[in-house]
């Protein structure tokens, strides 16, 4: 799983702590230095139309005008206008747009295979990217367009000679579309739900020549089992286990899922049966580190893992058969959240630096350790695959070395040995040479449990619909002073932005940028001077550097006013099979808020402080 | 809320607008300082060619543009106070209302702007939709009314709210003699029963001259003449006569007292009706009596709606 923003805990983003400005404060600051730029903007087109006086006299009467209409908003006339933008829309076959979504999912089901190592996140990609693209899309055009219509066909004239204020036409409006939007992305929401159940149900057959009949010896007593192999469906096969007692069994885990199984007696003879696939759309509950440090190569502590030569820096590297180690912290581990044990999962990165058989994973070893006794158990080894989800079971009761005598190994309970005051560390090395293991801090973690997939599902659309929500707002305030092609230029290109909010901001933060920044880029891209060669010393390079410092600034600017779009859509957790933390939900529920309100009273001051009659 | 008929409604002081494009630079000059006070209970016309400023003035004491030099005030506030607004109606040039409503739903949508809770809504919007008769089609769509219904259902969103103040821009435009009669006829039944005020522009000096008491001709901005109608009509040394039966024996005494009085006759003719009353009493005629051809002229009673201020 790759988080490369971690969300802190809702209260502690929204007021602070100690070393930190809470969301809210800062939103404060930004509203403040936005009223104190607007009204000098306002002042300064007043004073050019009117004349010192009188210009600045009106800009204050007209933002007192607005600062009343903000506090008598009527709902039953945000509702007229709701209802409007409703009726437009519908009655303008905008959900038309879901038939186009039907054509596209009868047609996306040719290009996808599910036979693919894992199938169910393909279709899941598929269909939630093609849900949040349509609905945004519409989203924007229908919120974008349906202002500059209404003035320039002059319905408006009708409208604003009632006692409507500004902020009623842009609230209703930003409402009456998200209701649109809500209903598109949940008719496309259910079909594409659907359509990925029932693209993915298989049914397999256990193949009778392959059962065995086989006694399984246990603690608990031995046991009579059948086993064999299921017939291939979709590429794949299952090991079968009846338990003969019970006549009930189920398969191993193939491709993410397993089935049931059972003996059922029709006509004098015995069937074995399968159901349809299990665990294939799973929602994992879990629980992460609070930090994620390395052991160099000589065992000292350092914050960062070796780069291997990506450009993305998120994970770091250790290198094999050395003394370089991961090592994650965890807290909360208490007995009465794992009495069984820990349930580990890893999505660790492996990076060969030779091929080897490609097929195999490479071998790793696991250490808990009590981080303030020292205490480490004995090191258990696993086999890590790239693209893979590995989980283990740490037991209860494990061995572990005393840290008096190496050499003793004992039997100790996890909580009261290894634990300490529900701190753990884990640690992971990586035991082949020459081959590497990266890792993030969220590619260890704890299986909570296993969480509602339809639920992280709906989860999963509210994000869409929290992105939506926005680009409605974004649109809908740029149709208040723009025309209609105008306005859906600036919606998209905010969209865009917004998307490339980060890159923006990397180009702004970053020290050093190979090829440089936009105007050096230019210059290399015209004379054709590669990236890597550095240029020439001169007034040229100098003044190529000086306009790029100051392009730092406009995209530091940029980057910060635009929402960071990607990161709020967290379709992505739902697809590689995770919760979304409803953590992550509340605080990009109020992200989007923090975004939509000043937009819808941007919206209102423009309204308000134009003519809309010509 | 009535107020007294002294009471002004309108207050217009130094009118000036100044269109300006894009780069702040002048284009025209609509208007050049206006005076205006309009009272309540009358009918008031701004009357003036294509471009003279009359619909730019209804705009400004609309709010929906902002004067350039002077001021508007309707009901003692400013014109760009939304408050305003909840004492006025007012009926655009061409029905400018959403076509994919049917008329329910616009005269709903509309009286919900005004903030007028359902049950009240729904009975105003039935009252509505009878008063402008337009009920046989209250279910379809505006896309698919004619011109004359579509200006019907126009002015019953102006009239939604009950309104102290009604302004309308070319109000009989796209209507046939009968709705343009009936147009007329509301104006003055809403003014004499119910105490409106009306501020109407138009170029059709027929339909002003039938129904405004006071009116103001603007020409190129500016305001050329203001005052009752009645008395900017009034020819002072002309003296007209309006008889029935008269002989002609009578007529040629009446011609000799006047020569002994020094009066200079300037005409003795039968006179004519007016073409839109000739055409109302044959359309009623011919309703009356279908498949019959309406013959005979006869002179109306009365050539002009009974008209009191």
């Amino acid at each position: 799983m790759v988080i490369e923003k971690e969300i802190p805990p809702f209260w502690e983003w929204l007021l602070g702590s100690s070393q930190q400005l809470g969301a809210l404060v800062q939103w404060v600051l930004v509203m403040l230095g936005l009223l104190v730029l607007g009204m000098i903007l306002a002042t300064l087109i007043g004073i050019g139309h009117y004349g010192p006086t009188r210009g600045v006299r009106r800009t204050l009467a007209r933002f007192w005008e607005g600062c009343l209409d903000l506090i008598h908003i009527s709902p039953r006339r945000v509702l007229g206008m709701t209802r409007l933008a409703l009726q437009e829309a519908i009655r303008r076959r905008v959900l038309v747009a879901f038939l186009l979504f039907s054509v596209i999912l009868l047609f996306g089901g040719w290009f996808l295979d599910p036979e693919s190592r894992n199938p169910a996140k393909q279709y899941l990609d598929f269909v939630l990217t093609a849900t949040s693209y349509l609905v945004l899309a519409v989203a924007v055009v229908i919120s974008a367009m349906s202002l500059p219509t209404d003035i320039a066909r002059k319905t408006i004239y009708t409208v604003v000679t009632k006692p409507v204020r500004p902020i009623e036409i842009v609230l209703g409006r930003v409402l009456g579309f998200t209701a649109i939007g809500t209903l598109l992305l949940l008719l496309n929401g259910f079909a594409s739900y659907i359509f990925v159940i029932r693209a993915l149900d298989h049914r397999h057959e256990v193949d009778p020549e392959t059962l065995q009949k086989q006694t399984v010896i246990s603690d608990e007593g031995d046991r009579e089992v059948l086993r064999g192999e299921t017939t291939a469906v979709f590429k794949h096969r299952h090991r079968v286990e009846i338990d003969l007692k019970t006549g009930k069994g189920q398969t191993d885990i193939v491709r993410g899922h397993w089935h049931q199984v059972w003996i059922e007696n029709r006509g004098g003879r015995q069937h074995y049966v399968l159901g349809p696939p299990e665990g294939m759309f799973v929602a994992r509950i879990i629980h992460l580190a609070d930090d994620l440090t390395f052991l160099d190569r000589e065992g000292r502590p350092t914050k960062k893992g070796l780069n291997v030569g990506n450009q993305w820096h998120y994970r770091g590297y250790i290198e094999g058969n050395s003394r370089m180690a991961a090592r994650w912290r965890f807290r909360n581990i208490t007995p009465q959240r794992y009495p069984k044990g820990l349930p580990l999962e890893m999505t660790l990165s492996v990076f060969r630096a030779h091929k080897g058989d490609i097929e195999r994973g490479i071998l790793g070893s696991i250490v808990l350790e009590n981080p303030r006794t020292g205490m480490r158990s004995v090191a258990q080894n696993f086999i890590a695959r790239e693209y893979s989800v590995f989980q283990m079971l740490i037991p209860r009761f494990l061995k572990a070395k005393d840290p008096e005598n190496p050499d003793l190994e004992l039997e100790v309970d996890l909580f009261d040995s290894l634990v300490d005051n529900g701190e753990l560390i884990i640690e992971i090395q990586c035991l082949e040479s020459r081959q590497y293991f990266g890792m993030a801090k969220p590619d260890l973690y704890i299986k909570v449990t296993d969480g509602s997939f339809r639920i992280n599902f709906l989860k999963g659309l509210y994000t869409i619909w929290l992105q939506m929500f926005l680009m409605v707002a974004a649109g809908v305030m740029f149709s208040t002073f723009l025309n209609a092609a105008i306005a859906l230029l600036s919606a998209g290109a905010f969209t865009l932005g917004g998307i490339y909010s980060q890159q923006i901001l990397y180009l702004a933060t970053e020290e050093q940028i190979i090829g440089g920044r936009s105007f050096e880029a230019a210059y290399r891209l015209l004379t054709g001077t590669p990236i890597s060669a550095p240029l020439e010393e001169g007034p040229v390079q100098t003044l190529l550097l000086t306009l790029d410092a100051g392009m730092r600034w406009v995209y530091w600017v940029i980057g910060h006013m635009l929402p960071d779009i990607t990161s709020l859509g967290d379709v992505r957790w739902v697809t590689s099979g995770y919760d979304i933390p409803t953590n992550n939900l509340l605080v990009k529920t109020f992200v989007v808020l923090g975004f939509v309100v000043p937009l819808l009273i941007i919206g209102h001051f423009i309204l308000k402080s134009r003519e809309l009659a010509k | 809320m009535i107020g007294s008929k002294d009471e002004v409604v309108v207050e217009i002081r130094n009118l000036q607008k100044v269109y300006r494009d894009f780069w702040g630079r002048q284009k025209v000059r609509a208007l050049k300082g206006l005076d205006l006070e309009i009272r309540r209970g009358e009918i008031f016309g701004l009357l003036g060619p294509n471009g003279s400023g009359k619909t730019t003035t209804l705009k400004l004491i609309l709010g929906l543009l902002f004067p350039t030099e002077g001021e508007v005030r309707v009901f003692g506030l400013p014109a760009s106070d939304v408050r305003k607004n909840q004492r006025i109606g007012f009926l655009p040039e061409e029905s400018y209302l959403y076509r994919f409503l049917n008329a329910e739903e616009t005269l709903s949508f509309y009286a919900q702007l005004f903030n007028i809770p359902a049950r009240k809504r729904w009975q105003r919007v039935n009252e509505l939709i009878e008063l402008v008769g337009l009920g046989w089609a209250r279910r379809r769509q505006l896309r698919e009314y004619s011109k004359g219904m579509a200006r019907r259902i126009g002015l019953a969103q102006a009239l939604i709210n009950d309104p102290e103040l009604i302004l309308l821009d070319e109000p009989t435009t796209g209507l046939d003699p009968i709705g343009t009669r009936e147009m007329k006829d509301l104006i003055l039944r809403l003014r004499d029963e119910h105490g409106k005020t009306f501020i109407m522009s138009s170029h059709l000096l027929a339909d002003v001259q039938d129904v405004c008491d006071r009116i103001a001709i603007l020409h190129q901005g500016e305001l050329k003449e203001l005052g009752r109608v009645e008395d900017l009509l009034k020819v002072e040394d002309v003296t007209e006569f309006r008889v029935r039966g008269l002989s002609k024996e009578a007529e040629e005494e009446i011609k000799q007292v006047i020569a002994k009085h020094n009066g200079q006759l300037l005409s003795m003719t039968n006179p004519t009706t007016t073409l839109e009353e000739l055409f109302l009493r044959i359309v009623r005629e011919s309703e009356q009596h279908p498949g019959r051809r309406v013959v005979g002229r006869q002179l109306p009673q009365t050539t002009q709606s009974s008209k009191s201020s």
